[in-house]
């Protein structure tokens, strides 16, 4: 398994257009009513949750930039360009 | 000492001619004359100028609307074509595929038959281009490492999305190696599988700059891209053949940037929206419930008149449910009440972390309006960290702007220094 597609898969689980779309779902239920008390209460806490996620994730967030580069053996790896950390 | 035939020497002609990579594409530039149109329906003419002429033949199957447009008695015109020897006739002719005025100069003419073709075989269809993600997590930009468009790119992303991730595949965007160069970066980041969407980027130019963008080779690659493909390059009237084969065109490569993207702002509004609809949704079922158990008692109400025929006991009975729901309700109120505000301290939008608060009165009920807040009341003060108590001072309800005024720790005030605070 190369690094791709970890990172992918871990990306997949953290992405905010996934925790975006559960916040969706969870507003939904909570509009199309029927739930009883304590149901309702665990959608409603779980869509505020949500929520703040979706907000944290904005919040936190910078610009990553790599490129794409061929080191001696020609193979194809990619280099953070803010030299802080290389990859 | 050879001897051929007169049929060998055609065929060898005809072959060096067929093998020169010059002859099998190329435009040539002169006035038109002897223009004749057979009834086959085919279309024969000479080239020429001062001190030469070629004979030229555009058979029915390669004339199109434009080139019969440009074919006329001495008119100046570039004729693209390739040029063989008809062994038949013992005629060296170009066999002409497209026509175009002279006027436009070579590399217009080129386009032209390059679009055309392309467009033919369906590369610009419109049922090919694929939508764009709406939250792209990885955006792969073929430009130059060098110079502005990267950077324009960057900073527009940081300032919209900065929660995206930008992978650069460098290549030269004009001269000799920008074409490959360019296939070799769309190649590169088609193979990863990581990249959501690619962003073709180069600034402004002549058409010979931005030549690299018309090539063919460069339009097979964006049509063959399984991921989706921007094309921004040049200025906003700038069009070149990337951009039709493109799934979508951008006028400049900062335009590009804003497309790609959401605007935070934006979304973060919409989450405060989101979250206004869940506490609408949350009182809807509580008022709900409300109602629900208020039919409850009402019923035991209409039942109370009669329940003097029943046994005292019964009576009892009836009681004692009335007055177990009535408190569920109320406890169930309570508590609803105070998660709420709990939550609502912690709620994302926000309110508590840009430094407002949220007052209590000292039996814990919510102050909403200033008017509500009398001089001396003990208030308990929420930020969004930790809550601390303070006493309203001032005057009274409607009469008063800002009416409390804070103290960081409740302490005596010692008589005749108020003034100092």
């Amino acid at each position: 398994m190369n690094e791709g597609e970890t990172q992918a898969q871990v990306d997949a689980v953290a992405s905010f257009e996934g925790v975006y779309a559960q916040l969706e779902q969870a507003v939904a239920r909570l509009d199309a009513g029927g739930l009883g008390l304590e149901e309702s209460i665990a959608v409603y806490e779980t869509g505020v949750r949500l929520a703040r996620r979706c907000k944290e994730m904005l919040d936190a967030a910078e610009l990553r930039v790599s490129e794409l580069e061929q080191d001696m053996a020609g193979a194809l790896t990619t280099l953070p360009l803010d030299d802080e950390e290389p990859d | 000492m050879l001897s051929l035939t007169v049929t060998q020497i055609g065929s060898h002609l005809r072959g060096l001619l067929e093998m020169d990579p010059i002859l099998t594409d190329i435009w040539v530039s002169g006035e038109i004359s002897n223009l004749s149109r057979p009834q086959s329906g085919h279309i024969y003419f000479t080239l020429k100028d001062e001190a030469a002429q070629l004979r030229c033949a555009l058979f029915r199957p390669r004339q199109t609307i434009a080139s019969l447009t440009a074919v006329d008695h001495g008119a100046q015109v570039l004729a693209h074509g390739y040029v063989s020897f008809y062994e038949q006739r013992g005629d060296l002719q170009l066999y002409v595929d497209a026509v175009q005025p002279a006027g436009l100069g070579v590399l217009a003419a080129e386009f032209e038959r390059l679009r055309a073709r392309l467009e033919a075989e369906g590369l610009f269809a419109l049922e090919r281009k694929r939508a764009l993600p709406l939250f792209p997590r990885r955006i792969g930009v073929v430009t130059s490492s060098t110079g502005a468009v990267f950077q324009d790119i960057c900073h527009v992303l940081t300032r919209r999305w900065p929660l995206v991730e930008v992978l650069l595949a460098p290549t030269l965007v004009q001269g000799d190696g920008a074409a490959t160069g360019v296939v070799l970066a769309l190649e590169r980041l088609n193979r990863r599988n990581d990249v959501d969407v690619i962003v073709l980027a180069r600034g402004g130019g002549s058409m010979e700059d931005l030549w690299a963008f018309n090539e063919e080779a460069v339009a097979r690659a964006i049509f063959a891209s399984r991921v989706p493909v921007v094309s921004a390059v040049g200025h906003e009237t700038d069009y070149t053949i990337a951009d039709w084969v493109a799934d979508v065109r951008a006028p400049t490569p900062s335009a590009a940037a804003e497309l790609l993207v959401p605007d935070q702002l934006e979304i973060a509004a919409r989450l405060g929206g989101r979250e206004q609809q869940l506490r609408a949704g949350m009182r809807r079922a509580l008022d709900r419930l409300q109602q629900d158990v208020e039919q409850a008692l009402r019923l035991l109400d209409r039942y109370r008149p009669d329940a003097s025929r029943l046994g005292a006991g019964v009576r009892a009975l009836l009681e004692t449910m009335r007055r177990r729901l009535t408190h569920e309700l109320e406890m169930r109120q309570q508590r609803l009440a105070g998660r709420m505000n709990e939550l609502g301290a912690l709620s994302p939008s926000g309110t508590l972390t840009r430094g407002y608060a949220l007052v209590h009165r000292a039996d814990g009920e919510l102050i909403v309006r200033a008017a509500e807040a009398h001089a001396g009341d003990s208030i308990r003060v929420r930020m969004v960290d930790d809550d601390f108590g303070a006493r309203v001072e001032g005057g009274d309800g409607a009469d008063r702007g800002n009416g409390a005024t804070r103290q960081t720790r409740p302490r005596p005030v010692p008589a005749g220094q108020e003034r100092l605070l």
